[in-house]
């Protein structure tokens, strides 16, 4: 048999009719997908090797988050302590990485997290991703323990493991810095922890340029235990796809059609920070950790008034809609300050949450967790906790070795991150997460904590909201909002277009049960393929109704790759992917017990805000409800075990196959 | 009238689009490092700025060429390099002061940027505008209204407290 | 007959309505059976541009483009009739997270 025909034989279409309608011999030769490298680097001996990745697993996972989880499954083993050695980073880019529309350079990293114990996993955007694979690499999987400090210095089709014993203790800006300098090159990118990393903090992120960061589940963490301190990457190779002209065609149609919308215009003014004023004027925001849900005096926080700092609007890779801000501070006791920023979730972290009322605020907060490495939402979560704990006596000045952790004590704000992120005094204890500290402190502080598996949740205040509360208690990385928030559920659109989108009838009011599961499981199908082709979320369905999602993707990825998916198996490998992060949490020992909602969402009424979302609660039985339907349209039993019969339909029936 | 590709690094978000859709559209794949245009970047600073060939009026290129291989196109009036002349001497890529000639290490030629032909694909994927493909007169005109116009606010500020 | 009684109703503006008028919140005195659609041709008038395309005038349904909201809940239907003390957010339909 030829190459040719040995590779065409292997090109087994995925489950459901066999149709493959893009697909020629010619494509699959020209598209440079199929020669994308993965790599093995075993960070105790030294060894690299590097592979293909075979089509099957293109085919049943795509890339990005896809594949990742699929190596989490099949190559970190059960119960495996996650600082230690055995314990498996894996950085992997979208399938479409590169494409210059919807963001496309988005990253996935991915590991059993060390704040949770489940599946670790977070995105990031900016420019590694397509640096990575215009360096011909799609994945790294990064085993074993460095004996001292090291960096992976990869350019060209090829890898080192280079001495990063002068990088240690620098932050994540001057972490890059020195990197460039280093290899003389200003086009180098790189992934860096910061301090937060190095000193184990679980919730420690993973940064590249700016601002981007692999936020949640502590990934900092995992690189800080191998001893891990950056991922350098420059690549001047091509990336090729099956057919350009058809696809840069494409792709200006992409871009045309969401920079003509209003929502796309409006987040590249204001950024995310424009949701605030949406969900804070309704009352869907927690404040005072969960005292409250709106910020009564939080107008300062509304994106208008960041303008007086603002120097500018910067786009990751491949994106019209540029939503980040880029701020100066030059006045005041932080100053000077150059950063980008902040996000939705810094609003909540280090504004309502903490009840604190200045723009300025988080502006400097952002700005500190990012130097040191932190996620974002986890601080602001876990001192907003400390705060109620604090205002409660359940913990006291003695507790935090002089802290006034007085709801909007902005200077104990900052002195708090900067403990945590080197875990000193009280910042020692909040460094381990929710479930350590709650062990710690005892006392009933469980009570306060808003997380679920472990996890901090934003600052959202989902008693109103039943979609969005189902969503965070079912995630694989617990408490999170981008694993299935069907936002549009806020927008009251018409129940026949949402019966359209959904395939079943949803109500359109906010605050019913009904149809809402559905809705949740859609949007996890969706933003799973979302992650796995690495494009951003905030061009698709996440945001706006009209927005990309299924057809377009089968699009974008028969003309990148020649690979040819109906709607019907793109859902599917949604599916797949969510079913295998199940697969490992519940190998982990996690349980229906575990897709829960703290008690308070249960048993205290949201005190404040219009009628229509004031003194509501989530209603237990009706939430049971919820999660049996949502079980069920995973094909999973009540336990939320995946059924043998859905293995079988979705082929991860023999897992781990070790396919790549 | 001759139209000028216009950069107003101001705008520039720094997303790249135009070195992946300049690289695709010309070689087939992405690859900024083989794009005719490349963002430089200040990152602490937020500063990024497109550089592209300036099609000179008096272009050092066409100078310092020993074939005569780059030469000024009718329609567009940019600066093209004649494959069939060009012998790859890369005098062109070292005396260009913007570094506008780019050396192709795939091919081993050079390239630069020809104004696709006079429809510009970089300025119709840039969104933020700030690659234009402006009439040359109308570029200063924009640039005096847009300063004119500080002096309007601060007028209207002045007479607000008269 | 009976009189006209007129009520107020509050107007937060955000996004781009806040750019057209400048404050984040104004106060609307309209006659009490004034519809939400009165209140929109108000300000329509009043301030012109985005404004004047939140209804569709044909269906009289609130714009996909637009969010309106009173007090909390989302308006589509511009024949909504409003009572004294209402609160009308105006607003894109900003999402995600």
């Amino acid at each position: 048999m030829s190459l040719l025909q040995d590779q065409i034989s292997h090109f087994v279409a995925p489950s459901g009719p066999a149709q493959n309608p893009w697909f020629s011999e010619q494509q699959l030769m020209r598209t440079m997908v199929w020669k994308r490298r993965i790599a093995y680097i075993d960070l105790t001996t030294g060894k690299i090797v590097t592979n293909s990745i075979p089509k099957r697993v293109r085919q049943l996972y795509l890339g990005g988050r896809g594949i990742d989880m699929y190596l989490l499954y099949n190559h970190v083993k059960p119960k495996v302590d996650p600082l230690s050695p055995e314990n498996i980073l894996f950085v992997g880019t979208g399938l479409l990485c590169g494409i210059p529309a919807l963001g496309s350079g988005r990253c996935d990293i991915a590991a059993k997290s060390p704040l949770i114990g489940a599946v670790g996993d977070s995105n990031i955007g900016g420019f590694f991703g397509p640096e990575l694979r215009l360096a011909g690499f799609d994945h790294l999987v990064i085993s074993g323990k460095a004996e001292k400090p090291a960096y992976l210095w990869i350019s060209d089709g090829s890898i080192e493991i280079r001495d990063a014993d002068h990088l240690w203790g620098k932050d994540t800006f001057e972490t890059q810095e020195m990197i460039r300098d280093d290899n003389k090159d200003e086009e180098v990118k790189c992934l860096a922890i910061g301090v937060a990393g190095e000193n184990l903090v679980r919730f420690a992120n993973v940064r590249s340029g700016m601002k981007n960061s692999a936020g949640r589940t502590g990934m900092g963490c995992v690189m800080g235990s191998k001893n891990l301190k950056a991922i350098a990457v420059r690549g001047t190779m091509d990336i090729e796809f099956s057919h350009p002209d058809e696809l840069l065609d494409y792709c200006k149609e992409m871009n045309d059609m969401i920079m003509s919308t209003r929502w796309a215009r409006a987040q590249s003014k204001w950024g995310t920070l424009i949701i605030y004023s949406n969900t804070n004027t309704t009352g869907l925001i927690r404040t005072r950790n969960f005292q409250l849900n709106r910020h009564e005096e939080g107008e300062d926080l509304e994106p208008e008034n960041i303008d007086r700092y603002t120097i500018g609007m910067s786009g990751c890779y491949g994106c019209a809609v540029h939503c980040r801000h880029r701020y100066v501070l030059r006045e005041g006791p932080h100053a000077p300050i150059f950063a980008e920023g902040p996000e939705y979730t810094s609003l909540g972290a280090f504004g309502t949450m903490v009840d604190c009322k200045k723009m300025e605020t988080v502006l400097v907060a952002n700005h500190l967790v990012n130097k040191y490495g932190l996620d974002t939402l986890e601080t602001g979560g876990l001192i907003a906790w400390a705060m109620e704990l604090y205002e409660k006596g359940i913990i006291n000045e003695k507790d935090t070795a002089g802290l006034k952790l007085e709801w909007g004590n902005e200077e104990a704000i900052f002195d708090l991150i900067t403990q945590i992120a080197h875990r000193e005094g009280f910042g020692n204890l909040l460094a381990d997460g929710f479930k350590n500290a709650i062990a710690k402190i005892g006392k009933g502080s469980d009570y306060y904590a808003i997380q679920v598996k472990g996890l901090s949740n934003l600052h959202s205040d989902e008693r109103p909201t039943p979609s969005f509360a189902l969503g965070i208690a079912t995630s694989t990385r617990g408490a999170d909002h981008l694993r299935s928030r069907p936002a549009i559920d806020l927008y009251g659109l018409p129940e026949d277009l949402l019966e359209e989108i959904y395939g079943a009838p949803v109500s359109s009011d906010y605050t019913s049960y009904q149809g809402k599961s559905r809705m949740v499981w859609w949007q996890e199908l969706l933003y799973a393929v979302t992650d796995a082709i690495g494009v951003c979320k905030f061009q698709t369905v996440f945001c706006a109704v009209h927005a990309p999602n299924w057809e377009e993707f089968r699009r974008l990825i028969q003309l990148a790759t020649g690979m040819g998916f109906l709607k019907a198996q793109l859902m599917e490998v949604g599916e797949r992917i969510c079913t295998i992060e199940r697969m490992f949490n519940l190998r982990e020992g996690f349980s229906r017990k575990d897709d829960a909602l703290p008690e308070r969402y249960f048993k205290e009424p949201t005190p404040i805000g219009f009628s229509v979302v004031r003194g509501k609660t989530i209603d237990r039985d009706r939430f049971e409800k919820m999660l049996d339907e949502y079980y069920a349209l995973h094909g999973w039993n009540e336990n939320g075990f995946p059924k043998k019969e859905t293995l079988e339909r979705l082929g991860i029936d023999r897992e781990p196959s070790l396919m790549v | 009238m001759q139209k000028i590709l216009f950069i107003d690094p101001e705008k520039c978000s720094g997303c790249r689009i135009c070195e992946s859709v300049c690289s695709l559209h010309h070689e087939k794949v992405c690859n900024p490092g083989r794009a005719r245009i490349h963002i430089v970047k200040w990152e602490t600073a937020g500063l990024y700025v497109p550089m592209v060939c300036q099609q000179c009026e008096t272009p050092l290129c066409e100078t310092v060429c020993p074939m005569h291989a780059i030469k000024r196109d009718d329609k567009t009036d940019a600066m093209l390099i004649d494959y069939d002349l060009c012998v790859g001497c890369k005098l062109c890529v070292m005396f260009c002061p913007f570094g506008g000639v780019n050396l192709d290490s795939r091919t081993g030629k050079v390239a630069k940027c020809d104004l696709c032909g006079g429809e510009p694909l970089c300025v119709k994927f840039c969104d933020p505008q700030s690659l234009q493909y402006l009439n040359a007169t109308a570029i200063n005109l924009r640039k005096r209204r847009a300063a004119a116009e500080k002096f309007s606010d601060l007028m209207k500020k002045l007479l607000a407290i008269a | 007959m009976k009189e006209s009684m007129s009520i107020r109703v509050r107007v937060v503006l955000l996004a781009n309505f806040r750019e057209i008028v400048g404050k984040r919140e104004i106060v609307e005195e309209i006659d009490s059976d004034s519809t939400l659609g009165h209140v929109l041709e108000k300000l329509a008038e009043k301030y012109g541009r985005d404004f004047q395309k939140i209804v569709d005038s044909k269906t009289g349904v609130i714009s996909s483009e637009f969010l309106v909201s009173i007090n909390g809940r989302i308006a589509r239907d511009a024949s909504i009739k409003l009572n004294n003390d209402d609160i009308l957010m105006l607003t894109i339909p900003a999402g995600g997270g």
